[in-house]
């Protein structure tokens, strides 16, 4: 006979439940300390989510390569890449926003493929092949757009943008709330979906599990990670196209470390680096912590150039209530 | 009747080794066939080519009677032809469930997983092999090594496996356990009537779990038999001496073979024990015969004078001993 485990080893057990802790925790902190500074205010509120939903469209995507067993760096690259060659289309060569958005979100997509056809085809670490990305684009980005134009900033480019199409999915505040924030949970409810309750989420797991026994077991592990290269970089691109259609500048800079905060929210929201472990709502609970972080200390008044601080010492102490509670689960479960 | 699985004169090299020299072998429906050898023998490497890791040099593989060219393991396991491997037989992190499914998930439209009628397959499946086990949400990692391998066969067979290959499933495992475990895997195998191919270095598992036994050795299949005709009538010095302890004296330019536990006292030999040795409960003699000396399993004392015979006169070429 089958019985269910019981409730409290399920939650000791999931990936995203160290996540959890931290996130009130944290939320209790800045709600005790900087509760009337307006820390929980609508607009307060309304700040934080908007800086958790920014990283948190990055960590899902970010989150699935990596229970798939990979990384990559190169997204905060894309980020700019993609912003460019947005400016660059509707500036430059006159492309309607429709257009230049299509063609953003197919640089990205092919930076994504080339990605996993190199780490794929070289057999070398995704960090070694995303680190080389990160600069290549980088500078391709910062050379090619001076070398066409002269500067490295665009701006007034929310206004072409009012009237496409296309762009209306990436523009305002429907409902007061921004956006990035509606596209950051649809993507959290979307993905932790597709990877607990489709055949290709089970692939995932697989795959970063032990690439080879997936592959023994039939499952198409080079398809898997090459599409989730893809879709890494393509949320990157949406990310980008979200700022800079919203704030109507793109600068060649722009995304620089978001790579690693993404990581850092993936940790803190369970992930193994190792693979074949984690969760994407655990990514998107460590997004709204280290978004929570960031605003929150700028309602405490501490100088926020601590920010990254605390970062490192979040990530540091997620990892090891992460490690804890996982050890706590198996040893309850023998 | 047509052998389920054949491989006939396949040559298989790793750059400029050799890895297999013209085998042929085949395995017939409901048998466990044991493939016995040490490490560098070839096993492996036939098992990878029956598996579909990668195709021969050159040969022929016939599955139930037909070529086949395998690319993939894959491809062999639309054939129905399913391998266990020692360490990677399932994914430590993933459920039971999860990995009982992997790679065959029930699903509906846009490939959403039927995880209900995941779990009646399942549960299905380990009840009618009797394996007991409480959550089928349960990381694999938290499984027995026992447990652990009666997931994987049970998921092969369930997924309609014709040939079940298992590579050396208890290598990695204490003593104690494997003992266990070797009888359960035998007892699995015979409940659910696959063809097995089980791969080992020990002779004592092949001649436990084995109907029939191949005796592998520098890329050749050496003989194939019963386990009991293996041990009794060897045909090649290496299959003779891979079931168990044994002595080899010269004798008119051959070798004289036996066991030690094929001697008994009164017969043509004259024998002075020279040493007598108590292991697990077994004594053993040291004794000098006309050919030289040799251990036996007979009760004596240092200095005695014994006639001994032989139950079994074999004789190999010298040559076989390189």
């Amino acid at each position: 006979m089958v019985r269910p485990a019981p409730i409290a080893r399920r939650f000791f057990l999931a990936p995203e439940s160290g996540a959890l802790i931290g996130l009130a925790a944290t939320f209790t902190f800045f709600a005790l300390v900087a509760g009337n500074q307006g820390f929980l205010t609508l607009q307060g509120t309304v700040n934080y989510l908007e800086v958790a939903a920014q990283l948190g469209i990055l960590a899902t995507g970010v989150a699935l390569l990596m229970i798939a067993g990979e990384f990559d760096l190169s997204v905060g690259s894309v980020i700019g890449a993609t912003g460019m060659v947005f400016a660059l289309g509707v500036q430059v060569f006159g492309l309607p926003v429709w257009a230049s958005i299509l063609l953003a979100l197919a640089l990205a997509a092919g930076v994504g493929w080339a990605n996993g056809f190199l780490v794929l085809r070289t057999g070398l670490p995704s960090f070694i092949v995303t680190l080389s990305t990160l600069y290549i684009l980088r500078g391709a980005t910062i050379a090619i757009t001076r070398e066409v134009t002269n500067v490295t900033r665009f701006s007034g480019l929310a206004e072409p943008a009012l009237k496409d199409p296309l762009a209306q999915l990436l523009l305002g505040a429907p409902l007061g709330l921004p956006v990035s924030v509606w596209w950051w949970v649809f993507l959290t409810l979307a993905f932790s979906w597709v990877l607990l309750r489709t055949r290709w989420g089970n692939w995932i797991f697989a795959t970063g599990g032990d690439p080879v026994a997936a592959r023994n077991s039939g499952v198409p592990v080079y398809r898997v990670k090459t599409s989730l290269f893809v879709l890494t970089a393509l949320l990157a691109a949406l990310l980008s196209l979200i700022q800079v259609l919203n704030t109507g500048s793109a600068d060649v800079l722009r995304g620089q470390t978001k790579e690693l905060e993404a990581i850092a929210a993936a940790v803190i929201g369970g992930c193994l680096l190792t693979g074949g472990y984690g969760s994407v709502l655990g990514a998107s609970l460590g997004a709204l912590t280290l978004g929570m972080v960031q605003q929150g200390i700028f309602f405490t008044g501490i100088n926020t150039d601590w920010y990254l601080t605390f970062l490192g010492a979040m990530v540091l102490g997620s990892v090891l209530l992460n490690q804890f509670l996982r050890r706590k689960a198996w040893e309850a479960w023998r | 009747m047509t052998p389920l699985a054949e491989l006939l004169q396949v040559e298989k090299r790793y750059g400029r080794v050799p890895a297999l020299r013209g085998v042929s072998f085949a395995v017939h429906r409901g048998e466990v066939h044991c493939l016995l050898g040490d490490n560098g023998a070839g096993k492996s490497t036939l098992i990878k080519i029956l598996a579909g890791v990668f195709p021969p040099d050159q040969g022929e593989y016939r599955f139930e009677g037909r070529t086949v060219r395998l690319r993939s393991p894959r491809e062999a396991l639309d054939l129905g032809i399913a391998t266990v491997f020692q360490d990677l037989a399932l994914l430590p992190l993933m459920s039971v469930l999860r990995n009982f499914i992997l790679g065959r998930e029930p699903v509906g439209r846009l490939g959403v997983l039927d995880l209900r009628e995941a779990e009646r397959q399942v549960r299905t499946s380990l009840e009618r092999l009797g394996i007991a086990l409480d959550d089928l949400h349960r990381p694999v990692g938290m499984l027995s090594g026992g447990q652990r391998q009666a997931v994987a066969i049970a998921r092969a067979v369930h997924f309609g496996a014709k040939l079940l290959i298992l590579d050396e499933p208890t290598s990695a495992l204490d003593p104690v356990l494997r003992e266990r475990l070797r009888l359960e895997v035998r007892a699995l195998l015979k409940e659910t009537g696959v063809t097995a191919i089980h791969v080992t270095h020990d002779p004592e598992e092949a001649m436990l779990l084995g109907d029939r036994v191949g005796v592998m050795s520098k890329g050749r299949l050496l003989e194939v038999d019963t386990p009991r005709r293996l041990y009794r009538e060897p045909r090649t010095l290496a299959a003779f001496l891979a079931f168990g302890r044994a002595n080899l004296l010269p004798e008119d330019g051959h070798l004289l073979a036996f066991r030690y536990e094929e001697v008994h006292l009164g017969g043509p030999l004259e024998a002075l024990v020279l040493e007598r040795r108590e292991v697990r409960g077994e004594v053993l003699c040291r004794v000098r015969l006309p050919q030289g000396e040799a251990w036996v399993r007979l009760e004596g004392s240092p200095g005695e004078r014994v006639r001994l015979g032989l139950a079994q006169i074999r004789r190999f070429p010298m040559e076989e001993l390189s």
